[in-house]
């Protein structure tokens, strides 16, 4: 698909920013993490032929930035925060140490991973068919990985 | 629809005009029965412009041109008939990429493999057609745009089929929407002549890999036909091929 970078920013680019800022609570990083989204999306560009991009784009800015929640490890400042801690740090306990790599880090966000499937509702607040159709599953599936990654998250408090 | 607060991640994408055409009437209707509904799509408007002027189009695409150019990544230096190396050992040697768009054989659909060298200390994603030698590591990887069922399977020059996806003959892996996801294995190429030719077999519904691999072998048995053919499949099935030509040793 041919793009025009600039006139593609023009129109996602503010979208981009601000889920980035909403995951990430740091102007800085969100702009850091917003240039990757495009990096990553131009990359994979053949895929955006027959959808409207905004999905594919909230759904790797989302899994991007969880995952350099996952490295940050810092401490959460509000219930929104923890809540994305938790679903962080229970997607993938193992995940600091290759999100050091950017291919690592951008190989994990292009999946669309449990922890976004969680951010979508439980953070986001859609409803589990919304958040079915925006990730491509069946609305049973999207129950199960919600419930595997709760249990994940139960371990991890019997654990501390 | 509940009386909910419509999602700022919906609000977004109807603000854009990219939800589907029923949900966005009910994303519209939920909107219109919020007292500040019409003040949130003027709000993101707003924000839309002092977002663009705090960060200006033309610094951020120099910027994510730059980092286009050069990404910087860490993979192994690992040989072996076939590397155990998950998508994370993949990640150890800083390296550079030339990234490229991937040109492919489509003969249907639109599935897409990827395929990444390693050679030396460089990294680099392949362009169907590309030179290939025996000893190059590579790793392959898919892009689907919506969930189906699949099997990546390889045919080389000597008429070995192999089956990298599902790892064991059984039903086709189940292909995430808006994925690109790397095998588990990176692959050495080994001294088979002419070509190496990769084929990502797709369906709607689920269907054993050892469709994918019958097909295979019989266009194996054809020689040379296999760098170019399609597979003789049955219908309902797409496929993609993507082919690494053999330099000689």
């Amino acid at each position: 698909m041919a793009l025009d970078i600039e006139q593609f920013y023009r129109r996602y680019g503010p979208m981009v920013l601000r889920r980035c800022e909403r995951l990430l609570r740091d102007p800085e990083k969100a702009a850091d993490a917003m240039h990757d989204v495009f990096v990553e999306i131009l990359r994979r560009r053949e895929t955006l032929t027959d959808e409207a991009p905004s999905s594919l784009l909230l759904l790797t800015a989302t899994n991007l930035c969880l995952n350099r929640l996952r490295s940050a490890r810092r401490k959460p400042e509000d219930k929104d925060e923890e809540l994305l801690m938790q679903i962080a740090s229970a997607e993938d306990p193992a995940a600091p140490a290759a999100a050091r790599s950017l291919l690592a880090r951008i190989f994990r966000s292009e999946k669309a991973s449990t922890g976004t499937i969680a951010v979508l509702h439980m953070l986001d607040g859609l409803t589990l068919e919304e958040v079915a159709a925006e990730v491509g599953m069946s609305v049973s599936g999207v129950r199960k990985r919600l419930r595997i990654l709760k249990e994940r998250a139960a371990e991890l408090e019997d654990v501390s | 629809m509940t009386d909910r607060r419509l999602p700022d991640y919906l609000l977004e994408r109807l603000a854009l005009g990219e939800l589907p055409e029923e949900e966005a009437r009910a994303a519209q209707e939920q909107l219109a029965r919020e007292p500040d509904g019409a003040q949130r799509l003027s709000d993101l408007r707003a924000s839309n412009a002092d977002l663009l002027a705090r960060h200006p189009p033309q610094a951020v695409v120099r910027e994510i041109e730059r980092r286009q150019r050069a990404l910087i990544v860490q993979l192994p230096r690992r040989r072996g008939a076939w590397l155990a190396a998950s998508a994370g050992v993949f990640a150890a040697v800083v390296l550079a990429v030339v990234l490229r768009q991937p040109e492919q054989t489509r003969i249907k659909g639109d599935a897409t493999l990827l395929v990444y060298r390693s050679r030396g200390a460089e990294v680099e994603q392949l362009q169907n057609g590309a030179i290939a030698r025996a000893g190059d590591t590579v790793q392959l990887a898919y892009v689907r745009a919506r969930q189906v069922y699949g099997a990546i399977i390889s045919v080389d020059g000597a008429g070995t089929v192999t089956l990298h996806l599902p790892e064991h003959d059984g039903e086709a892996a189940r292909l995430v929407r808006d994925a690109r996801t790397e095998l588990p294995h990176a692959y050495e190429l080994d001294a088979a002549p002419g070509f190496e030719r990769f084929f990502l077999v797709t369906s709607d519904s689920p269907f054993r890999a050892s469709i994918a691999l019958e097909a295979a072998r019989k266009l194996a048995a054809r020689g040379n036909a296999a760098r170019t053919e399609p597979l003789a499949l049955p219908k309902g099935f797409e496929q993609s091929s993507f082919v690494l030509v053999k330099a000689s040793p």
